[in-house]
């Protein structure tokens, strides 16, 4: 009885010490690429969120998962040699406003996504099934609106996504929709797989800054709609060299 | 007359009885082949009781037969049948965990074992890691999470430390939660005909000779999410002595066959011969010592590696060598052919490799010393490489300039891996820190233009490279031997 009162103490001291730092396991995430996440990583999210803001770190290893949402104060820590990996099925994205996405945002404020991992859209697979679908009459013809952005964020604020390789987007690899004071750094974005893949959207955003961004994908690497305020662009190219 | 007729016959039925008397079936000693009775306590009885009549067989017929940590004794011989599969008890506590180096089978300091048959090991190990794990976060076996990760207790499926006379024959073994098997200071080992099939968990090695002597590992075929093929040096008072690898074949999501990464006493005499090895993500042989071990006459005859990231990897470096100057010398490469992949090799693997080092071109095959310890005497025989090419200058870059090449980092005390560097100055090969590198018929081939050159010398003294052709798309008059600091 001493020896649990004990242990339940050194846990809640332990807890208090690292209240800031979570490791993806700790939700039962599992790194072994077949087993779906989503709701571990939405759990560990809103979890974290209610506790008033953190980091959720993904070590090495590929998180299979469908859509979820980001929300403020949270930052999600991709280490080198981790993998956030898309699912390819359609029905695991959420429809958000009209559009989809597996990692989405709204009206959230400092969120982060940080780190040399990986986040990888899996387009051959869901591009197969969305055919099977759409061959059963089960998925309409016109069904561009259901192809998920890597990462849409709309109506935020104090955006970081830092570092990460994204690899293999659909229509947009990532979109930003009225979003202010947005930093988007360090990215190597690579996506051909798709027939015309955008690597960064923008809309009516402001206080952009863009630095040392790679991006080799099949469509526009930058694609602008309204108008955004684009503070700063350094060191951005595209594999022929130039700026985007 | 009848009388001695009578006494021979007598000697002949004690002799069969003997003979058979060796051999016993597993359900004398109430094993059960359900594959839900934990049959720990009844397998070891068996074991033991073999052991204590002077050796002989335990048989295991088809079933499936649940068990936890199994300790094996002298003169047994575990017999799995076909059909008959020993499958690892997802239950963590169900092993030797207080024990280093736990192991679904263990055995320590035990002379004249063999484990033999068509039958399957089945170490269930993802499911015991993530019993493992659970354990961990419930804060009841206290762990430091590596990567997220157990760091310790994860089961492995085979682990033999000092034991001698080793047979190992025709099993497929499966799904350990760590590496699959490790032989460690053992002395005459045969391993042949068996097969290795474990992308369970991480660490997954296909197999660990650690400071073996007189080590044979025939005929077999090896596909494990980490290195497949894996001689180790724990021990600076020991090395790996006499080891054969020949005719295996070996896939893998990390290295194909490996020295190292641990290399503290080091490697002598070392055979392989006549190996494929396919889908690897990193090299398909690598010798990397970081750890003070002495490397030795080696012989790789007859590799033939497909879609792999990297051909060759040979490194010395300084991390936990103890003042302990790490060697590695008389390496001769023959008769290799080697494809390497544009995309990840080991893609759809569970526990791919990490995808790691970027930004980076395809790397180049290397060779890299210290400043002040070459790699001595490298012999490349006959061997044909072929890259994708394509290296694109925006994406990373490194030239050939004099403060480009010296502004490479040693990194001498980091992990040694093929990638390690990140970006190389050379398509095919880069060669550093290195003493007597000879080239005889040596080809290299990009498949598309790379900016970098095919070869790049730095720091070579005694070099000959007249037996080196270089093809590149169509790019005919492009200069691809850059030669710094160093003589013929």
């Amino acid at each position: 009885m001493k020896r649990i009162a004990y242990l339940g103490l050194f846990f809640l001291m332990a807890a208090n010490v690292q209240a800031a730092e979570y490791n993806a396991s700790l939700f039962g995430c599992k790194s072994d690429g077949v087993t779906n996440n989503t709701s571990s990583i939405q759990y560990a999210i809103d979890f974290i969120s209610g506790k008033g803001g953190g980091t959720l770190h993904f070590y090495v290893g590929r998180y299979l998962t469908g859509s979820f949402e980001l929300k403020s104060n949270v930052t999600i820590e991709l280490h080198e040699g981790a993998v956030i990996l898309a699912s390819p099925n359609v029905y695991d994205y959420l429809n958000y406003s009209g559009s989809r996405a597996l990692i989405y945002a709204n009206g959230q404020s400092n969120i982060k996504i940080q780190g040399k991992g990986v986040i990888q859209g899996q387009v051959p697979l869901f591009t197969a099934n969305m055919e099977n679908l759409t061959s059963k009459g089960i998925v309409r013809k016109d069904s561009q609106h259901l192809l998920p952005d890597l990462i849409r964020i709309e109506n935020s604020e104090q955006v970081t996504v830092d570092g990460i390789m994204l690899l293999n987007g659909l229509e947009n690899v990532q979109s930003y929709i009225g979003c202010r004071q947005l930093s988007l750094s360090n990215q190597i974005i690579k996506s051909n797989a798709y027939g015309s893949s955008t690597g960064i959207f923008l809309s009516a955003c402001s206080a952009v800054e863009l630095r040392s961004l790679y991006v080799d994908a099949s469509g526009k690497p930058l694609r602008e709609e309204g108008k955004n305020e684009i503070r700063l662009q350094e060191n951005c190219v595209t594999p022929n060299g130039k700026k985007l | 007359m009848s009388t001695k007729r009578y006494i021979l016959s007598f000697i002949f039925f004690l002799l069969i009885s003997s003979v058979f008397a060796t051999e016993y079936n597993a359900s004398f000693f109430g094993i059960k082949s359900n594959g839900t009775t934990l049959n720990t306590s009844s397998i070891q009885k068996a074991v033991n009781f073999i052991s204590e009549r002077g050796g002989g067989t335990l048989k295991f017929y088809v079933g499936r037969y649940l068990t936890g940590t199994i300790v094996l004794k002298p003169n047994v011989t575990i017999h799995l049948e076909e059909g008959a599969v020993l499958v690892g008890s997802t239950n963590i506590y169900d092993y030797n965990i207080d024990t280093p180096n736990c192991a679904l089978i263990y055995g320590k300091g035990v002379d004249n074992i063999a484990i033999k048959g068509k039958g399957v090991i089945d170490g269930q190990g993802r499911e015991v890691a993530y019993h493992l794990m659970d354990q961990i976060h419930n804060g009841i076996i206290a762990d430091p999470l590596d990567y997220d990760r157990p760091r310790n207790r994860r089961p492995k499926a085979i682990y033999l430390r000092e034991c001698s006379n080793v047979r190992i024959e025709g099993v497929t073994i499966r799904n350990a939660a760590d590496w699959v098997q490790t032989y460690d200071q053992c002395e005459d080992i045969v391993i042949d005909g068996i097969t290795v099939d474990s992308k369970a968990f991480w660490n997954n090695d296909g197999i660990d000779i650690v400071d073996c002597k007189n080590f044979k590992l025939l005929n077999s075929f090896i596909d494990s999410a980490d290195d497949a093929i894996c001689l180790k040096s724990h021990d600076a008072s020991k090395r790996c002595e006499n080891v054969e690898i020949r005719n295996c074949v070996a896939r893998s999501s990390a290295n194909g066959i490996k020295f190292g990464t641990v290399s503290a006493g080091g490697y002598k005499n070392i055979r392989i011969i006549n190996n494929k090895v396919y889908d690897t993500f990193r090299s398909a042989f690598t010798i990397a010592t970081p750890d003070g071990g002495i490397v030795e006459d080696i012989l790789v005859d007859s590799l033939y590696a497909y879609n792999t990231g990297n051909p060759l990897y040979l490194r010395i470096g300084a991390r936990w060598n103890n003042g302990r100057q790490g060697a590695l010398s008389n390496v001769v490469i023959q008769n290799m052919y080697v494809e390497v992949a544009a995309d990840k090799p080991d893609a759809g693997y569970s526990y791919e490799g990490p995808v790691e080092d970027n930004p980076r071109n395809i790397s180049p095959s290397s060779i890299v010393g210290l400043k002040d310890q070459p790699i001595r005497n490298v012999t490349l025989r006959n061997i044909a490489f072929v890259y994708p090419g394509g290296g694109n200058p925006n994406y990373a870059y490194r030239g050939t300039t004099e403060e480009e090449l010296a502004a490479i980092p040693e990194m001498a005390d980091a992990y040694p891996e093929f990638s390690q560097f990140k970006e190389l100055p050379a398509w095919g090969f880069y060669i550093r820190h290195a003493e007597g590198i000879t080239f005889e018929n040596v080809k290299l081939r990009a498949e598309a233009k790379d900016y970098r050159p095919a070869l790049v010398l730095d720091d070579v003294k005694g070099y000959d490279v007249s037996g080196l052709t270089v093809e590149e798309g169509k790019n005919k008059k492009k200069k691809q031997i850059f030669v710094q600091n160093s003589k013929k």
